[in-house]
């Protein structure tokens, strides 16, 4: 699907943010992240990992 | 108790789920009926609206308005009030707004979303509001809903299933059909879905209804019911009409009294 989990890598656990997430937004050093039905909600980090082909995910490593 | 009905484009998924629906509600259940296929639109004319309901991809803004509101955060606001019914936990059939959801005596018909433009992307979203919806949909021991699912077996990829507890293909009298039953069983399976039941339609003879039979027992796959083949249901479907009152009841009622 092309719709994806959102995970925030904490030092090698991942542990799951948000479901059916649709956009994400980079503000300054968070991301905004709004799933299918408008719930929001923001991340410190920086972006470790995307993928579209079999986990649909994205993974946001803790911190700056 | 929540009904996947699915199979092979063509093979009459609509039409037993209208049959099956004018028979709970004869029965003296409340039916919701889900049009969870993203591309054909006429089952509200099979069971005898003059209208669908309004998609309930528009509760979250249909696929355009949503994109317009990620660019500023979500506010407080009429949309977003109707929106909020899709965050509950838990929603029940009186939760729908009105303007999402048909209702005639108790036959209610909701409408997931159709893909309308072209290049306007997948159908993603739509899997995931239905999978969504028919998670938290909450229903009591008078209710049924029937989901009237897109051909193939995709619904399963996205998860659609995982809150059903009867999946029902329907088998017409071909090769591939018969292929997709097994299809659609083994992914049951995976889904956690115990039951998965076939029925038979567009038969157009006791031979060719022992043959099929014959061929999904092969696959391990029981047969609850045979709808065969009804000029005025072929009628209706090239017409657009509704499917008349009393259209293959004896036929169907065998069906649900399995189904129950």
């Amino acid at each position: 699907m092309c719709i994806a989990t959102v995970y925030l890598d904490t030092g090698g656990e991942l542990e799951k943010a948000m479901s059916d997430v649709v956009y994400i937004e980079a503000e300054n050093s968070r991301f905004r992240l709004v799933n299918l039905v408008g719930e929001e909600k923001y991340l410190e980090g920086k972006l470790k990992r995307i993928d579209f082909w079999e986990e649909h995910c994205v993974v946001i490593e803790q911190g700056g | 108790m929540k009904i996947s009905v699915c199979g092979k484009g063509g093979s009459g998924k609509s039409v037993i789920a209208t049959l099956l629906a004018n028979e709970f509600k004869t029965r003296g259940y409340c039916v919701l009926v889900v049009d969870s296929d993203e591309s054909n639109s006429g089952l509200y004319r099979m069971l005898g609206f003059d209208h669908p309901p309004l998609p309930l991809m528009e509760l979250v803004g249909g696929k355009k308005g949503f994109k317009e509101r990620m660019s500023v955060k979500f506010s407080s606001g009429e949309s977003e009030h109707k929106m909020e019914v899709l965050t509950q936990d838990k929603i029940l059939v009186k939760d729908i707004p009105p303007q999402h959801i048909k209702d005639s005596d108790g036959l209610r018909l909701v409408n997931i979303g159709k893909i309308l433009h072209s290049l306007e992307g997948c159908a993603c979203p739509m899997g995931v509001l239905s999978r969504e919806f028919l998670a938290k949909l909450h229903i009591d021991e008078d209710e049924v809903v029937i989901v009237d699912m897109e051909a193939g077996v995709e619904h399963f990829g996205r998860g659609i299933e995982t809150s059903i507890d009867r999946v029902l293909v329907i088998v017409e009298p071909s090769f591939e059909s018969l292929e997709l039953a097994l299809k659609v069983k083994e992914l049951a399976i995976d889904a956690g879905v115990s039951k998965t039941w076939a029925v038979l339609n567009k038969v157009n003879s006791d031979e060719i209804a022992t043959k099929l039979k014959g061929e999904l027992e092969k696959r391990g796959i029981e047969v609850i019911g045979i709808v065969h083949y009804i000029p005025q249901v072929f009628e209706a479907c090239l017409e657009g009409h509704k499917l008349g009152d009393g259209v293959a009841s004896e036929e169907i009622r065998k069906v649900v009294d399995a189904l129950v």
